[in-house]
């Protein structure tokens, strides 16, 4: 309990520190606008963020927007990152749509954006450092395919519908599955549920309404911790194999304990910090790499060690 | 000199949102160093109208004894229609989609006058469809980009004496909301129905027709802040607006509102939804961790019910009617 | 039912069962025609555990309505709990662990109480502040990230086990009803609920402890929350900060449909059951139809509205004391 409670104070006692300073010594203030910090996603960016930014030397804002739906609330955050004159201004975008218009209003007012895994939907990046979801649900599809034996029957149980990071997982899976195994149907879809207990309520219903479900495609880590313990409580982990996206500490979990077929992910650390360089690149005028791209991963149980993990999640103890 | 009293106890609700609103602008004026400019004032001015146009929509059902928590999701359906309006038919009809809201205000207020379900039921019922109907009409939740998003960004962004053209917009419709709740046969009707619905009865208002219309109204409202959030992020979104409707409800009890009924003033209203949008921005401004960010609004909206404790108990020493719930 | 209902010795021998339990039977007649593998003993045992975890809750927001308020905290308090538990759980093990857990949402329930009954603030304003408030530190204090427990029979015991061949969950919400049923039914304090729900200048003139009568009653539904706050941790095995954030819409949708009002001054403890149960089919009938994800919202939508609507039309004397067209 002790590192919470330090950590606890440690925010309030930060909190004391801003509200009575000026602005901080740091020449220079980098804004970072995401779409939900409660998502491990986007923890391990900010962690990449927020320790590139600390080696170099650079102040980071954190605004959250607080769901991957709200756009009314990153509008108004990015407007008070406008406000605040950051030097540079890092999105990762709850929709790339509808942030373009406010994004170029911050890069009219002399604020270069770099854009981060979703970005905004303006050719006026200063540089994009992409993450590829619809690879990530490709890979889950080879990876589940290969596990069930090319036949079969898979739920999906795909995250919120209408955000860009689950549709596009989604549509990999599907359209991957039906080139590489087109004996195995996609039997049922969940789009309602998005936390664990959630998942693990829509999994106890599919084990009875699907005798002859032989495999779950899950858009998160999170979800799929859920669906393994209706499976197991059910008795049906060894007829049903799992895939995920993310590696979390959970995930790590699931994967050593063979639960868990195997997790496609994103070096999201790693693109946390290549965005904090090109933007305080940008922010003083160097040069910019327009386009960053990381290839998704899938790990297995197998290569498991071999990942780096450093560049992938973030640490267990870090508190954003 | 107890009459004057109790009118002044009657008032202090309505001293508790300009008052936190003041302390809001001290302490972060204080703490945070870009928060006392104009520009900033005029970032907040052109940011607080979602949430106004939600709170004074909320305002009119919560006259009635009741509320809607559909408020959220009828806004992101009136987004959604007004944006396939848009597309289809030109940028003047973007107002159809604060028909939908409208529709939407009436199918609440049939159900809750007319059939007779408690509200809580009756919107929560049309939280979950008109979310679902979102969802149907754009292929699952897929935004819908304006075809002319250039007017849309000017007019959401451009400045026009100080805050964006929008921002006059809202105003203009809610001083039109002040002026239905305060000269209008229906205001008075409203009002009544909340603060004594058997004496309105007896005196031979219909129940069912000031519902329809006050929740009406509210969608309306929840209509008109979609065509914002449409025009603001140059699409409709037809997943946004989670989490809203809570907020709207707040900023007009905080805005003197109350929740039994009968009792509100519009700009009691835009005062709270001014006082909740200065704390969020002052908030984002200061750049404290997003989670202790949201304990501090939670600390804030309790403090404000202290705030009206305090009030109440310096201005009025009388016992008053006041259902403790 | 009015609160005659509730002790009066000719109303306890002629029980009448509310009019949300022939909406029950309705609904779970005609899932269990139209829906594939609905009645099936393995659907419909997990159905009623599910509808076990909502009930324990919805008896806490059950007293609350009855008092006339509303409690929002549940969804941040059941998270904070389940934080709280894990990260206590290697230094005083399972026992403990809950125990503290469990302490967290009576707390929480208390300072609502007090709120509420010695200040006379909103409840509406005070529990959505609580809700937030628990929501900033359960994630502050995990991270943002769910913790996951060390996997022990021990502590998924209170969501798998079994006493005498029920499952716990189901135990546990049989005996919660009961405690409801007798609190209301039984005591001072459930009289006192009532009144205080119903008018609480004449409670106070009545010469009722009114302050204390309202701080009992969020305490108490604290301590119903806590159970179900526990039932999910082990559930999940893990301290999550989003563990149920729907929770505090889905009680109060589950006791208004079952036919408390929310202005306060009646409710059952049957209201509370059939109000759960039709929620529970509802929401398994949605992943069992399998329908396309569009349809699925606006088929709650319609299970919402009608089964509150057939009660209406259906049992209009059914309901004594359903007074000025419902609105509250």
């Amino acid at each position: 309990m002790n590192k919470r409670t330090k950590s606890l104070l440690g925010g309030i006692g930060l909190l004391a520190v801003v509200a009575t300073s000026s602005a901080s010594a740091a020449d220079k203030t980098i804004g970072f606008s995401m779409p939900d910090l409660a998502a491990s996603f986007w923890v391990s960016v900010t962690y990449g963020v927020e320790d590139q930014a600390k080696q170099a030397g650079v102040d980071v804002i954190k605004v959250n927007a607080g769901g991957d739906a709200n756009a009314s609330q990153q509008i108004a955050q990015i407007q008070d990152l406008i406000q605040k004159k950051v030097d540079a201004i890092i999105v990762g975008a709850t929709n790339g749509d509808a942030v373009k218009a406010v994004v170029e209003q911050a890069i009219a007012a002399g604020i270069p954006v770099v854009g981060v895994s979703s970005p905004p939907n303006t050719d006026k990046l200063v540089a994009i450092v992409s993450a590829d979801h619809y690879d990530m649900g490709k890979l889950q599809a080879e990876c589940l395919a290969k596990a069930m034996g090319g036949k079969g029957n898979v739920a999906m149980m795909a995250g919120p519908s209408g955000q860009t990071w689950s549709d596009l997982r989604a549509n990999g899976f599907r359209d991957t599955l039906a080139k590489v195994a087109p004996d195995i149907t996609i039997i049922a879809e969940s789009r309602l549920a998005d936390n664990r207990n959630a998942a693990l309520t829509t999994a106890e219903d599919w084990i009875q309404r699907f005798p002859e479900l032989s495999g779950v495609y899950s858009a998160t880590d999170d979800m799929a911790a859920g669906i393994i313990t209706a499976l197991k409580s059910a008795d049906k982990l060894d007829a049903v194999k799992v895939s995920a996206s993310n590696l979390s500490p959970t995930a790590q979990q699931l994967l050593k304990d063979g639960e868990l077929a195997c997790t496609s992910i994103q070096q999201i650390v790693a693109q946390g910090r290549a965005a904090v360089d090109q933007a305080i690149a940008a922010a003083e005028g160097g040069e910019v790499k327009k386009e960053v791209v990381t290839p998704a991963l899938l790990v297995t149980a197998e290569n498991l060690d071999t990942v780096d993990l450093s560049s992938v999640v973030a640490p267990s103890d870090y508190r954003p | 000199m107890t009459g004057a009293l109790s009118r002044l106890s009657t008032s202090g609700r309505f001293l508790v949102a300009p008052v936190c609103l003041t302390v809001a602008i001290l302490a972060f004026g204080a703490a945070v160093p870009e928060f006392p400019t104009i520009a900033n004032a005029g970032n907040v001015l052109a940011q607080m109208w979602v949430l106004t146009l939600l709170a004074v929509g909320q305002m009119f059902a919560l006259l009635t004894r009741g509320f809607d928590i559909s408020v959220g999701a009828v806004a992101a359906l009136s987004s959604t229609v007004a944006a396939l309006a848009a597309n289809h038919w030109g940028l003047p009809a973007l107002p159809l989609g604060a028909l939908a809201g409208l529709v939407c205000g009436g199918l609440n207020g049939l159900m809750i006058g007319s059939l007779g379900i408690q509200p809580i039921v009756a919107t929560l019922g049309m939280f979950v469809g008109a979310r679902g109907l979102a969802l149907l009409i754009t292929d699952g939740g897929q935004v819908v980009p304006l075809s002319q998003s250039g007017i849309a960004a000017a007019l959401a962004y451009n400045s026009l004496a100080g805050i964006p053209p929008i921002a006059w917009m809202a105003l203009a419709v809610v001083v039109a909301a002040a002026w239905v709740l305060n000269r209008s046969v229906l205001g008075r009707r409203i009002v009544m129905l909340g603060s004594n619905p058997d004496a309105a009865w007896l005196v031979g208002i219909h129940p069912w027709r000031v519902h329809l219309a006050a929740y009406g109204l509210c969608g309306l409202f929840a209509g008109f802040a979609g065509l914002l959030i449409t025009i603001r992020a140059g699409s409709g979104l037809p997943t946004e607006g989670t989490g809203m409707e809570l907020q709207a409800i707040a900023a007009a009890v905080i805005g003197g509102t109350a929740l039994t009924g009968g009792v509100g003033r519009v700009s009691g209203v835009v005062v709270g939804a001014a006082f909740i949008q200065v704390l969020f921005t002052g908030l984002n401004l200061s750049g404290i961790s997003p989670f202790l960010a949201g304990v501090a609004v939670g600390v804030v909206i309790i403090g404000s019910g202290l705030l009206e404790y305090a009030l109440r108990r310096f201005l009025s020493p009388l016992e008053q009617n006041r259902r403790m719930a | 039912m009015t609160m005659a209902a509730a002790g009066s010795p000719s109303i306890r021998f002629a029980y009448r069962p509310p009019a949300s339990a022939a909406i029950a039977f309705v609904a779970f007649v005609f899932f269990a025609i139209l829906v594939p593998r609905f009645p099936t003993l393995g659907n419909l045992e997990n159905v009623i555990r599910v509808a076990s975890i909502l009930c324990i809750a919805a008896c806490g927001q059950a007293v609350v309505l009855i008092l006339g308020g509303i409690e929002f905290s549940f969804g941040s308090s059941v998270a904070l709990a389940s934080v709280v538990t894990v990260l206590t759980l290697p230094d005083t093990g399972t026992l403990g662990a809950f125990a503290v857990g469990a302490g967290v949402v009576v707390l929480v329930g208390a300072v609502n109480g007090t709120l509420i009954a010695r200040f006379e603030l909103p409840s509406f304003l005070v529990t959505l502040g609580t809700l937030m408030i628990g929501a900033g530190l359960a994630s502050t204090i995990a991270g943002g990230l769910p913790i996951d427990a060390p996997a022990s029979d021990a502590f998924s015991w209170l969501a798998r086990g079994r006493i005498a061949g029920i499952p716990v969950p189901i135990a546990l919400a049989v005996l919660s009803v009961a405690v409801l049923y007798f609190l209301l039914a039984h005591t001072r304090l459930g009289r006192f609920w009532y009144l205080a729900g119903a008018n609480v200048n004449a409670a106070r003139l009545a010469g009722i402890n009114v302050r204390f009568v309202v701080f009992a009653g969020y305490v108490v539904a604290g301590a119903f929350c806590a159970v179900t706050a526990l039932i999910l941790t082990s559930r999940v095995a893990s301290g999550q900060p989003n563990l149920a954030p729907n929770l505090p819409f889905e009680t109060i949708a589950a006791c208004a449909i079952g036919g408390i009002p929310l202005a306060g001054g009646q409710g059952r403890a049957s209201q509370v059951v059939y109000g759960v149960l039709i929620i529970a089919m509802m929401n398994n009938a949605v992943v069992l139809l399998n329908f396309p994800v569009a349809y699925q919202r606006l088929m709650i939508a319609a299970v919402i509205i009608g089964s509150v609507l057939l009660q209406k039309l259906a049992g209009k004397g059914w309901q004594t004391g359903a007074r000025s067209g419902g609105s509250s």
